[in-house]
């Protein structure tokens, strides 16, 4: 098992690490909050974006 | 809101964050997942729990750990580092039930001044997107990062 890394990256805020972790990659092959994601989409579709957007 | 927060790990692409909620309930571990919506640049925000010994991430359960201004802090906290990222992003997050969106809801009005110092923020109600406003309860929310 690998050991997470230091990102060194800070968010605007300045106070917080990250810590890269590669056992996290998987999650973005998986259909997490499949229902979520489709009623993003049917949400995008019936109503759009802000005219402002 | 943003002091006092979970340490965070991330994902090579920055889209897939983890951290650790320590509460009244023990350990529970959260997973934030940026998503890609069928609108380019348009991410959704999904959060739930990881269960530890099946790996399976639930968006629907309630965990009442204690913690749940340090929780949404923390997922605060991702949303500027993946909008650091992606600066380009915008974020359309939706509560997966209605206490989790009141949650969101609160999370946003209660550091409306410092949120919006960074991001534009606007709520959906009855169909229709407004600039966010602190007295109305909406079904959704979509963000963007303020370009600097």
């Amino acid at each position: 098992m690998s050991m997470p890394k230091k990102n060194n990256v800070k968010d605007k805020k300045g106070q917080a690490d990250f810590t890269t972790n590669k056992s996290l990659n998987k999650y973005r092959k998986v259909d997490l909050f499949k229902d979520k994601v489709d009623k993003a989409n049917h949400i995008l579709k019936t109503v759009g974006l802000p005219k402002e957007w | 809101m943003i002091d006092d927060r979970y340490h965070i790990e991330v994902d090579e692409k920055n889209t897939v964050y983890e951290f650790v909620s320590i509460g009244s309930k023990g350990y529970i571990h959260k997973i934030v997942k940026y998503s890609e919506t069928n609108l380019k640049n348009l991410y959704n925000l999904g959060f739930g729990d990881r269960d530890q010994d099946t790996n399976e991430v639930d968006d629907l359960v309630v965990t009442n750990n204690g913690d749940s201004q340090k929780v949404l802090s923390t997922v605060a906290a991702t949303v500027y580092h993946f909008t650091d990222k992606y600066p380009d992003a915008s974020i359309i997050a939706a509560g997966s039930t209605k206490a989790r969106t009141r949650l969101y809801q609160m999370g946003i009005s209660n550091n409306l001044e410092a949120i919006e110092k960074d991001f534009t923020v606007f709520g959906l109600k009855a169909k229709k997107w407004e600039p966010f406003n602190k007295r109305t309860n909406y079904e959704a929310f979509l963000v963007k990062r303020k370009k600097t």
